[in-house]
């Protein structure tokens, strides 16, 4: 049996998406306790000066991302369809995601990081 | 079961072979470079790797890891192991003998093989259970998810542009002339790929997150020795890695612009060391390269760079997608 590396390589990387995506709920509820969640909920990076000219909240910041990251596997489906069979359907497929993709960026990047 | 195991032992052992020649050519190609830009005596390069090697392993013999008492025991002791795993596995990627060709991956698997790498060093904060590093986890979570995003689009260009993921069939379709090369064909997407590199392998001059520093916060704050190397090895050898990876896609592995090589067939091993001969220079002459870049760069803060991904790489990493195929599949 020939081994498929395009689908393994998408059930993985979707797997690790999700992963991610829980790390950080969990990081954020297990660090709770200490205020470390805090100092990121309030935008402050006590580490280093390289947050002093923005204000990044990086919950939601990084939350954003995941989200992108996952519509992102959509569009992996989609672009790995694409190349193997050339058809109509993923062509189509592809463009309408990426135009959702988009959309959600031009969405988070426009509340996501603001200049303080 | 004889059957199956025997060719994965032999694609382990090639991926070992590669990463043992290909790994002290790119080494010393860096130390000689740094050496001589910062006009340093060669006891900081070439002997101090040997120097290093053995201290690692007497140490790595001779003194204890401290795990943190309410650390995760078991994650905070696998995961170097298997962060050094996922760099070797990449390099089964690239074992690419033209006329003896053993075993090419799919640049989606080189992908994926990067995305688990980031877990890896988020997993070891999160084994720490200590301040500092998961302070650092986040902002790797924060930069890297960006770059992984930047180069999803990166390598469905390539896809699209070649029309296949399979890196060998893509090292054969550059061997016509020049003009075929991949760097030549989609020039913005080599120069953005060695960018990102450079800040994924944390081989940059930014300000970056993985420092061994507790002030500085981390991932590996909380490691002492033997985890903190095997880390810190897996992201240069994973650099290393890339670059052979560049050479292979976008310079036209063995293809050489003026001279043609002349194939026999009946000596396919002696064009597959002419080959590999190529490939070595080539990856000697873009890994010092990417170094003088690297000593030469003005120091760009962390933010920064967020900023240039988030905000001018992805979007034109997207656009380029969908040019390539709007000129691919629609003209």
């Amino acid at each position: 049996m020939e081994i498929n590396y395009n689908l393994i390589a998408t059930v993985v990387t979707v797997a690790i998406s999700t992963v991610t995506l829980l790390f950080v709920f969990l990081l954020k509820k297990k660090r709770k306790s200490d205020g470390v969640a805090e100092i990121f909920e309030c935008g402050e990076n006590p580490i280093g000066s390289a947050t002093r000219q923005y204000r990044v909240d990086f919950i939601f910041s990084m939350i954003s991302d995941v989200l992108l990251m996952l519509i992102a596997m959509v569009l992996f489906y989609w672009v790995v369809n694409l190349v193997e069979t050339d058809s109509k359907i993923s062509l189509i497929g592809t463009t309408v995601t990426s135009v959702i993709w988009l959309i959600t960026y031009l969405y988070t990047i426009s509340i996501g990081v603001k200049e303080k | 079961m004889v059957n199956t195991i025997m060719p994965v032992l032999t694609t382990m052992g090639m991926a070992l072979a590669y990463v043992c020649f290909f790994g002290l050519f790119g080494h010393f190609t860096n130390r000689s470079v740094e050496n001589t830009i910062l006009r340093r005596s060669s006891i900081h390069g070439h002997h101090s790797f040997f120097r290093k090697f053995f201290n690692g392993i007497s140490r790595a013999l001779g003194k204890e890891e401290h795990i943190p008492r309410q650390g995760h025991k078991l994650l905070f002791i696998l995961t170097p192991p298997i962060a050094f795993s996922i760099a070797l596995g990449m390099w089964t990627n690239a074992i690419f003998i033209p006329g003896a060709m053993f075993f090419s991956g799919s640049i989606l698997t080189v992908y994926v093989l990067y995305l688990l790498l980031t877990l890896t060093l988020i997993s070891v904060a999160w084994a720490s259970n200590s301040k500092y590093p998961i302070i650092a986890s986040f902002r790797i979570l924060k930069l890297l998810i960006p770059i992984e995003l930047a180069f999803l689009f990166l390598f469905f260009s390539i896809g699209l542009h070649f029309n296949t993921f399979e890196i060998n069939i893509i090292a054969e379709a550059q061997t016509a002339s020049i003009s075929s090369w991949g760097i030549i064909r989609q020039p913005l997407i080599g120069l953005v790929f060695l960018f990102l590199i450079l800040i994924k392998c944390v081989q940059t001059p930014f300000d970056y997150i993985i420092t061994s520093s507790e002030l500085a916060g981390g991932v590996l704050a909380e490691y002492s020795v033997f985890g903190k190397s095997l880390v810190k090895n897996a992201l240069k050898l994973s650099y290393l890695f890339s670059h052979l990876f560049f050479v292979v896609v976008f310079l036209g592995a063995a293809h050489l612009p003026i001279v043609v090589l002349p194939f026999n067939s009946d000596a396919p091993s002696m064009y597959a060391i002419q080959s590999l001969g190529i490939i070595l220079v080539k990856y000697i002459v873009l890994l010092g390269l990417t170094r003088i870049v690297r000593l030469g760069f003005p120091t760009v803060k962390y933010i920064k760079v967020m900023c240039i991904i988030k905000y001018w790489v992805i979007p034109v990493m997207l656009l380029n997608m969908l040019v390539t195929i709007v000129v691919s599949r629609v003209l």
